[in-house]
């Protein structure tokens, strides 16, 4: 069994190895690459993350985390530029409007599974875009812009790149020991034995729904998490947060990285996010390319690049 | 003579036009071991479906001593100590043999919602499960994926996952089903032992073995009891002869 191997922070051998290759590259990197692409990166990990718990870990294929994500960075932006509130508070509260929009979708969407359960969370995703669209508050095409970055605990400003990259780096490496601690736990338990046969854990008197409920609203949490991070790094909530292009980016970084892997999520963030950062120039050319990427990537390593990498390493070891 | 612990009334279920069981009465008593006999397709899985709140009756009431249990759900009157085991094999197959029965005894916790505590929490657990085991003569497989058990030691664990929640009444569909006669003889001294102090209900198509172990046995055909007793009884009931015969000469 994995628990009885060695632990570094609840990791098992090789993931700490993973982990602290991580950690180095994310300490080296900001000389090499350009800082704010890899804060963007950073926040789509703990994005793709969030999403990772319910796909991966629940089994619950949602076409709808584009809400949290969304309300995560209005309520945020709203918070720190309308309201003057400090960095912290507007975090929380991007955080916890994702969460509660979460309870809400969940408590509605549970009832169905597999491609009803998706087409429920996308009909509602849908409709809050449309919401976001009528609502004033969320400045509608101009989105709520210049939030200001304010500072951690009023100590340290985070006006500078630097610093916030630094403050970032940590926050990443956090939700990543927070992300393998929730599926490694007693609640991670009863979702992967849930995942793989409910009828069995049903009989065993656990109250299924109530579970996925559960992870349903801590993986929208921690897209409202991600989102607010970003509203604050970038100084700017818009539509495009909300739409229906983020749900689709975070479900393919998801399948190029590998679900239901601790490390998937950041692999297939840094493909995914690359791929747009490098194909830029090439401007309508990006979507064929990254259409063929991901076709060659899914068809190549059909659990993903992390999966395949688990497969080779069991098999050698 | 003890108590009834379950007593089921009228209990019919339709799938749309077909009557699958029809009117049951049941009086299951505490302590005993009752056998619920009958040929393929009868409704005896059904019946467990039912009792368990795998599916909703379509009409009639189940009583757990006082308390109508018809319209709960299933993990309720999972928590209320009713808890069964399937005629096939239903285990956690990507979890080690010891994992599979700790994750039964995990459902005791007053919690498990909580993410945030390391599953190393769950190993003051493994002492148990793993006297369970031993007593399922599962001892040795601890460690091996259940998925990759021999057929019957899946039986076995399913049992054993079944005990851990330490259950008022077990029902178990069809235990000795596929087995060899060896394993026979060994499930069966087995649920001997763990009859003590609880209520048995089984579903079980080997005679000899219902004979020599069950105090009484119901008999279900076409969705119908058509005969409840001691086996001596049953055995010698016309009906029941009738619709074994027709059943294996069809
Ligand atoms: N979910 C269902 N939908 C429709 N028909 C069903 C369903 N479940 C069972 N049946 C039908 O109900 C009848 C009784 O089935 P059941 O499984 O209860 O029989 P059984 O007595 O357990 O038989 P066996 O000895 O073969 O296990 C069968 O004709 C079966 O096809
Ligand atoms: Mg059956």
């Amino acid at each position: 069994m994995q628990e009885d191997e060695v632990q570094f922070l609840g990791f098992t051998k090789p993931r700490a190895v993973a982990f602290a290759l991580l950690a180095a590259f994310i300490v080296v990197s900001p000389f090499v690459l350009y800082p704010v692409f890899l804060m963007k990166v950073y926040c789509f990990i703990i994005f793709a993350c969030a999403y990772n718990l319910l796909l991966g870990y629940t089994g619950l294929m949602s076409f709808g985390h584009s809400a949290f994500f969304g309300a995560g960075a209005y309520l945020c932006g709203y918070t720190a530029a309308r309201l003057g509130l400090p960095f912290e508070i507007s975090v929380l509260a991007g955080t916890l409007s994702a969460a509660l929009l979460g309870l809400v979708f969940g408590w509605i969407a549970i009832r169905r599974s597999g491609l009803y359960f998706a087409m429920i969370t996308l009909a509602l995703a849908q409709m809050t875009y449309f919401i976001a669209l009528q609502v004033p508050f969320t400045g509608g095409e101009d989105g709520i812009q210049q939030v200001p970055r304010g500072s951690l605990l009023g100590l340290v400003d985070l006006s500078s790149d630097t610093t916030i990259y630094w403050v970032m780096a940590v926050i990443l490496l956090g939700v990543l020991v927070f992300h393998n601690r929730i599926v490694h736990s007693p609640f991670g338990q009863v979702l992967r034995a849930t995942r793989k046969n409910p009828e069995r854990a049903r009989s065993l008197g656990y109250n299924v729904d109530r579970f996925k409920l559960m992870s349903f609203v801590l993986s929208a949490a921690l897209a409202g998490f991600a989102a607010s991070l970003k509203t604050i790094i970038f100084g700017l909530a818009t539509l495009t947060d909300i739409s229906m292009v983020t749900s689709i980016e975070v479900v393919l970084s998801n399948l190029v990285g590998g679900i239901g892997t601790i490390f998937g999520p950041v692999v297939g963030s840094f493909v995914i996010l690359s791929l747009e950062y490098y194909l830029a120039p090439y401007g309508p050319w990006v979507l064929l390319i990254q259409g063929l990427v991901f076709t060659l990537f899914v068809l190549l390593f059909r659990q993903g690049i992390v999966g395949k990498l688990q497969e080779k390493l069991r098999t050698l070891l | 003579m003890q108590g009834t612990i379950i007593s089921v009334r009228r209990m019919t279920k339709s799938f749309g036009a077909f009557v699958a069981v029809n009117g049951v009465d049941l009086d299951i008593v505490e302590g005993e071991i009752h056998a619920m006999i009958g040929p393929n397709g009868a409704g005896k899985t059904t019946c467990f479906n039912l009792l368990t709140g795998s599916l909703p009756v379509t009409s009639g009431e189940i009583r757990l001593r006082d308390t109508v249990i018809s319209g709960l759900t299933m993990d309720e009157i999972a928590r209320r100590g009713l808890v069964r085991s399937y005629q096939i094999s239903s285990i956690f197959p990507d979890f080690t043999v010891l994992h599979n029965v700790r994750f039964a005894l995990q459902q005791k916790r007053p919690t498990n919602f909580d993410f945030w505590r390391s599953e190393l929490s769950l190993r003051s657990l493994d002492d148990r499960a793993m006297a369970l085991l031993e007593e399922l003569n599962l001892g040795e497989w601890s460690a091996t994926r259940a998925g990759d058990l021999p057929y019957g030691h899946k039986r076995a664990l399913e049992i054993a996952t079944t005990l851990a929640l330490d259950p008022q009444v077990l029902l178990l569909d069809e235990p000795t089903s596929g087995m060899g006669r060896e394993d026979i003889g060994r499930v069966t001294e087995l649920i001997r032992k763990v009859a003590t102090g609880r209520t048995v209900l089984m579903v079980e198509h080997n005679l000899p073995v219902v004979e020599g172990l069950c105090d009484r046995v119901t008999v279900l055909a076409r969705g119908q009891v058509i005969a409840s007793g001691t086996y001596d009884e049953v055995s010698k009931n016309q009906k029941v002869i009738e619709a074994y015969l027709g059943a294996e000469h069809a």
